[in-house]
């Protein structure tokens, strides 16, 4: 399951991220590693961008960013 | 003069303290060759002299985003005698692996753990001191929204500086290790001394797949580059991965374990600011307040403005028609001073009243962290131009003044997206534009006309976006944007903004004002201003707009708020309504809204977007506004 299929107000754990170093660089430096736990605050209107909670801060990620992330959903 | 440089992430409260330090005397600099700007200013340390530089923030020392390498670079190239690494609290672990970065570059450090406060907030209650056992370098703590902790800080670094202590720096697992180990010795030390770092640093950043210090070796050494290549494989084939993905692997595990071992995690208090986010990230509720808040914003702005302007531009009117009777009406003493009066005037009575509160409600906002939620929120009609939402804050930096706009655009991965957006943001009325809006429809035809313009330009910015995403058709990587916690914004911080910006105006600007004042008052008196006009009669002649118009659109590409004052100077009269009608106040203001960016502007587009492409945006522009300009004629003449 990827990131933008998860449901509002629930937690998830980051497996891997697909996409080019790129992504996973502006991903990790952010915070967002494979094992962490993401807790999604916001899903945007209009199929807009989503918001995570991941250790602490908050981070919109667009949908075609959303979907490269693979998850376990807890 | 010893050099200290203030690093760390963004939002990590890094400007508050360079703040407090420096006051109000911070100059803007550029990064060697670039744009990437940054501020430094002396200081007065535990009474010894230093020089004070704020990086821009940076999440990491590995990105690939040009404002990072830059700011890497600089650190690297010796010129700094310590670093103070501010951080962020209560983001603690995260910020931690750009420490790590950091002490990897054997420079002098002190990290500052700022937010104390916040932290508390979020339930993390950290060890300083066993953080500096664990790190080797000194640690501090501070609160620098109240100045709490800061002047230790600044007394800290200036103690390392001078002492230079080795910096340890922590050790990866033992197999990532031994293949640094390996690369570390075939790596010659001279070459490493060439390229200007410690070998074990530039080992790691070529492990870590860095394209510029790769294409340093390649072009030193073939052979060492292939064998670099090499040991890269063998790294990722050891752990089933890319090398660059172990190290970025080990370093948020170092930092974990760091965190682990100083940090305690208890229960969050959930305040205000919170919930906050429920309603002003709302899918519905956040549009109705992003327009009431944008809004609002423009409307205190116009009051303001237009409260001061009036009693001013009397007085200065007044003094002109004092003068005329003092002095012989048609001589040249008489127009050298009424253009140096016209000067002051334009200043002090129309941009200022206006730039002032614009710079501090734009400050504000900025401060407080409402910019990046509003990048959120309009990320979906950035879509649908074929941008994203991060493009947003060009554009809001846009109304302030086109030059940070098309600066910001770095914040973009894209080439191609920083092309359309620089290309979009010039046409956002910056301050100077916002002063013709206010000053001549707000003030003469009332604010609802002045609100009508914005919104013709944002739909027309809207249009020709989607031609130009189309006409460079590429899918746009997607929005990654960090969302700050909200913060109460500091006086001193907004105060400091707004005068960088306003000396800015008085030093660069507004002599040319004076002297652009000056000179048209001149060719007044030796009439030739007839000359310039005809020049542009095409123009105004098609516009409908009157014959002494001409000059004031060639000064306005200096300066746009020249174009008002100009325009004040060419009819000879501060009461517009006199002389012209609706219609053609609100064709000329179309037309300086979009024809060619100011000077300034050309010059920073030509850097950043390239030559070529800075003329096809000043043939565009002017195109633009021609048409514009001619559709709102032909529309006021239907309507009158």
């Amino acid at each position: 399951m990827t990131l933008d299929q998860l449901q509002l107000g629930k937690r998830a754990r980051v497996i891997r991220v697909h996409g080019g170093r790129g992504l996973r660089r502006n991903l990790t430096q952010m915070g967002v590693h494979p094992g962490d736990i993401v807790y999604l605050t916001q899903g945007g209107a209009f199929h807009g961008p989503l918001v995570i909670e991941v250790s602490g801060s908050k981070i919109a990620l667009g949908r075609g960013v959303a979907r490269k992330v693979l998850i376990d959903p807890l | 003069m010893i050099r200290i440089a203030l690093v760390g992430q963004p939002n990590s409260g890094k400007s508050t303290i360079f703040n407090h330090l420096v006051g109000y005397r911070a100059n803007t600099s550029n990064l060697p060759g670039t744009t990437v700007e940054y501020l430094k200013s002396e200081a007065l340390i535990a009474g010894k002299h230093a020089e004070v530089v704020d990086l821009p923030g940076i999440y990491s020392l590995t990105s690939l985003d040009q404002a990072e390498a830059q700011a890497r670079n600089f650190l690297l190239d010796g010129q700094i005698d310590a670093v103070l690494n501010v951080v962020d609290a209560s983001l603690l672990s995260r910020s931690l692996e750009l420490t790590l970065q950091l002490t990897e570059m054997q420079i002098p450090i002190v990290v500052c753990l700022n937010m104390e406060d916040e932290a508390k907030r979020k339930g993390i209650t950290i060890n300083p001191e066993k953080l500096a056992e664990r790190l080797g370098v000194p640690v501090v703590t501070a609160v620098a929204s109240r100045g709490v902790g800061v002047k230790e800080a600044a007394e800290r670094v200036m103690e390392v500086a001078h002492a230079k202590p080795r910096v340890p720096f922590s050790t990866y697992s033992d197999d990532v290790e031994k293949v640094v180990g390996e690369l570390v010795k075939e790596l010659n030390c001279a070459l490493a001394r060439r390229i200007g770092l410690v070998p074990r640093l530039l080992a790691i950043k070529l492990l870590d797949g860095d394209p510029y210090f790769l294409e340093q070796v390649r072009k030193n050494s073939f052979e060492l580059y292939q064998r670099t290549e090499q040991l890269k494989d063998n790294l990722g084939k050891i752990r089933g991965s890319s090398a660059e993905e172990i190290l970025s692997a080990e370093r948020h595990n170092l930092a974990m374990e760091l965190f682990e071992g100083v940090a305690t995690v208890g229960h969050a208090t959930v305040g205000l600011r919170d919930k906050l986010d429920t309603l002003l990230m709302h899918r519905i509720f956040g549009y109705v307040f992003f327009a009431a808040i944008m809004y609002i914003f423009f409307i205190v702005v116009f009051r303001v403005g237009s409260m001061i302007e009036t009693p001013v531009m009397n007085l200065f009117d007044r003094s002109i028609d004092m003068l005329a009777q003092v002095i012989p009406k048609h001589g040249f003493a008489f127009f050298a001073l009424k253009g140096i009066i016209q000067g002051m005037a334009g200043a002090i009575g129309i941009v200022f009243p206006y730039l002032v509160p614009f710079l501090a409600g734009l400050a504000v906002l900025e401060d407080v962290g409402y910019l990046p939620r509003a990048g959120y929120l309009m990320d979906v009609f950035m879509h649908k131009i074929g941008l994203h939402g991060k493009s947003v804050i060009p554009f809001i930096l846009g109304y302030g003044c086109s030059i940070p706009a098309v600066m910001a655009t770095r914040i973009l991965d894209s080439k191609r997206d920083r092309f359309i957006t620089a290309a979009l943001a010039v046409m956002v009325p910056c301050v100077a534009r916002t002063t013709i809006i206010f000053g001549l429809v707000g003030y003469f035809l009332g604010a609802h006309w002045a609100f009508l313009l914005y919104v013709v330009n944002i739909l027309l910015i809207a249009i020709i976006g989607k031609v130009l995403t189309r006409l460079f058709p590429q899918v746009t990587p997607g929005l990654i944007l960090e969302i700050p916690s909200y913060k109460v914004p500091s006086i001193r911080v907004v105060l400091a903004k707004v005068w960088l910006r306003v000396r800015e105006f008085i030093v660069i600007a507004w002599p040319l004002l004076i002297g652009g004042s000056l000179v048209l008052s001149l060719f007044e008196y030796a009439r030739w201003d007839y000359y310039l006009n005809l020049a542009f009669r095409p123009v105004t002649w098609a516009l409908g707009l009157p014959l002494a118009l001409g000059v004031t659109l060639i000064f306005g590409v200096f300066r746009k708020e020249l174009s008002l004052i100009m325009l004040f100077q060419a009819l000879g009269t501060t009461q517009v309504a006199t002389v012209l009608s609706a219609g053609q106040m609100m064709t000329f203001t179309l037309f300086v809204m979009f024809y060619i960016p100011c000077v300034a502007t050309i010059a920073v587009l030509a850097r950043e977007i390239g030559r070529g492409k800075t003329s096809l945006v000043i043939g565009a522009t002017t195109m633009i506004a021609l048409v514009v300009a001619l559709l709102a004629r032909g529309i006021a003449a239907m309507i009158a």
